[in-house]
């Protein structure tokens, strides 16, 4: 017997799920690529091509996951055309590291704890610039998502203990960028 | 406890805390740029970024960038081959200017050693005694002198 496919949900139910998860597919999709345009156009391409294919979602996993395996792929296409590309360093507007971790909440905290979390935040970076494609996925799926392992394993179609070997490499090198710092 | 053991805690508790903000600066700028409002593109800016994306794909620049490098290398092989031609060319008009010239000069040279030797015919024919007749026709000449 087949696995029960999901009810297919009309108009206003998908608008309803689009506004619910679109946020988090647009935060996963900018700190992948760190640019804001392509996040945009590919969370529009995600929640497109999930409500296309709404048929092939059968409720093995929540929503969330995978509509994040969707992104997840359009990541894919997104960067493998991009290391295609001659100039894609000056066709996309790709923020740097150091830009992107001028971002801090306004707490209260004071001037120096500001520039010490500043800092932080740019070496984080700095590492997750030096993973491979798979370690950045589940790196900013674990510590950005806060996802289960066991989710991140269903949404990159991935074992678990591979998820787990990526995300070990990827500590790695978080822990050695901040260690070189001091 | 000692300091030994207390030093992986505290480099624990240090990543941490750059995890913990390093989450909380991309919720910040996920949110900034989530809720900052995007102008809709105009039709035609909206048609020159599809024709730069077509450009730009990867398929059109490896294509423009193979076209560009067989141009490169085939244009100038083809000019210089070209070059070599009208050289050749030229050089072969102006030894047929060179021939001709010689030629008109060879012509010239033997009409004007046919002139000559006619001349010489002429004035041979036109002597009043041969060489070997010279002798007698002064012998003459004396005679009818006396």
């Amino acid at each position: 017997m087949g696995k029960p496919v999901a009810a297919i949900p009309n108009a206003a139910e998908f608008a309803e799920i689009a506004a619910q998860y679109r946020p988090q597919i647009f935060r996963f999709l900018l700190s992948s690529l760190r640019d804001p345009d392509a996040a945009e156009t590919l969370t529009q391409d995600c929640l497109l091509k999930a409500h296309r294919n709404w048929s092939s979602f059968r409720g093995e996993s929540n929503v969330l996951t995978w509509l994040l395996r969707i992104a997840i792929n359009l990541q894919k296409d997104e960067w493998r055309s991009r290391r295609l590309q001659f100039w894609k360093t000056t066709s996309r507007n790709a923020v740097d590291a150091a830009e992107a971790g001028a971002w801090l909440p306004s707490g209260e905290s004071s001037p120096e704890q500001q520039a010490v979390a500043r800092d932080q935040v740019r070496l984080v970076w700095q590492a997750v610039k030096g993973l491979s494609e798979r370690q950045r996925t589940v790196f900013m799926l674990r510590h950005v998502e806060e996802m289960e392992l066991q989710e991140i394993a269903t949404a990159m179609g991935l074992s678990e203990g591979t998820v787990k070997a990526h995300l070990s490499r990827a500590m790695l090198r978080v822990r050695a960028e901040l260690g070189g710092k001091r | 406890m000692s300091f030994e053991d207390n030093k992986p805690k505290i480099e624990d508790q240090q990543v941490e805390e750059a995890l913990r903000n390093f989450r909380a600066s991309v919720h910040v700028w996920s949110d900034n740029e989530f809720a900052r409002p995007r102008q809709p593109q105009s039709r035609s800016q909206s048609a020159w970024r599809h024709l730069l994306q077509i450009v730009t794909g990867p398929v059109t620049s490896w294509s423009l960038a193979a076209l560009l490098l067989v141009s490169g290398v085939t244009v100038p092989v083809a000019l210089h081959h070209q070059q070599q031609l009208a050289a050749a060319q030229q050089a072969a008009v102006r030894e047929q200017q060179r021939m001709a010239a010689v030629a008109s000069e060879q012509q010239l040279a033997s009409a004007i050693s046919d002139e000559e030797l006619l001349r010489h015919v002429d004035s041979d024919i036109a002597r009043a005694t041969p060489d070997a007749m010279e002798p007698l026709a002064s012998m003459m000449s004396d005679s009818t002198s006396k």
